[in-house]
């Protein structure tokens, strides 16, 4: 996450122009700049959860690492043959923390989200609170750390 | 894999203008030892959200709340109810600023509402009866 400050301190900027710029005008002028306010909350939400994603691919490839050093091949042979390149976000994200448990459904919906957005669908005004995807993003960051 | 229905679309729906009313009740309470001139409850046409669109659900009118202080006003707007991370949206307007609360509750411990604020390492505190009161002198 080794840019994840940079990027919440640039999406705080950016937002503050654009609600106090809202909050000064009316009518048409105050819908553009909702809908505007509305991109940039999911633009950032997905350079946002772009960090976490790197984070579980570097948490990801160290706990291979360390399980393929073990001296028993029984017990490293699931791991020899387990290529962190080849496997999808979800199956790390697996590999990291219980799947079914609460904090691997909450990043599954998360990941929903950043697809949808990632692949061309324009959420709902305000279906993106920025400050709480933070929030919850650091969170799994700390269960996730191997 | 539990596949969603119109009417799990419906319930969720239901629940919402509960939950709101839930909020505005306790607003309601909150307000009998808080100093202001009046409240204004109205309903307003939800906004269609994907999954509405997706399985056919009409929108529904939700609930909204405005206190009004002096020239101050604090108005509770629900947004989208299908929000990343907490159970809906509220978008709180003073004269001075949009602030966002959001229901980070769940079907088993209820509501937990919560105000976004403008804090780095903190950006969420409960939202309570003293914050109702900044949000009231905010303008001032």
């Amino acid at each position: 996450m080794k840019s994840f400050k940079s990027i919440h301190a640039a999406y705080l900027a950016t937002d503050g122009f654009l609600a106090r710029s809202e909050l000064a005008s009316t009518g048409a002028a105050r819908a553009r700049w909702t809908n505007l306010r509305s991109h940039n909350d999911q633009a950032y939400y997905v350079m946002l959860f772009a960090q976490l994603e790197q984070f579980v691919d570097v948490q990801c490839r160290k706990l291979i690492d360390t399980k393929r050093n073990s001296k028993v091949w029984k017990n490293r042979r699931l791991w020899d043959s387990t290529d962190p390149d080849r496997l999808q976000f979800m199956r790390k994200v697996a590999l990291l923390t219980r799947k079914g448990a609460a904090t691997y459904n909450k990043i599954d919906q998360y990941y929903d989200v950043r697809c949808d957005i990632a692949h061309g669908t324009t959420l709902a005004a305000g279906a993106i609170v920025v400050p709480v995807a933070v929030l919850d993003f650091r969170q799994f960051a700390r269960e996730l750390r191997q | 894999m539990t596949q969603v229905t119109s009417n799990d679309v419906t319930e969720r729906i239901r629940d919402w203008v509960s939950r709101l009313n839930g909020l505005y009740s306790k607003l309601d309470t909150w307000l009998e030892a808080i100093p202001h001139d009046r409240v204004e409850r109205e309903m307003l046409p939800q906004v269609i959200e994907p999954f509405m669109r997706q399985f056919n659900v009409p929108p529904q009118d939700v609930p909204t709340y405005t206190v009004f202080k002096g020239r101050n006003r604090v108005a509770f707007v629900p947004s989208a109810l299908w929000v990343a991370g907490s159970n809906g949206r509220v978008n709180v307007t003073t004269n001075a600023r949009q602030h966002v609360l959001v229901d980070r509750g769940n079907a088993d411990h209820g509501s937990n509402w919560q105000l976004v604020v403008e804090d780095f390492d903190r950006p969420l505190v409960p939202f309570s009866k003293s914050q109702l009161v900044r949000l009231l002198l905010e303008s001032e």
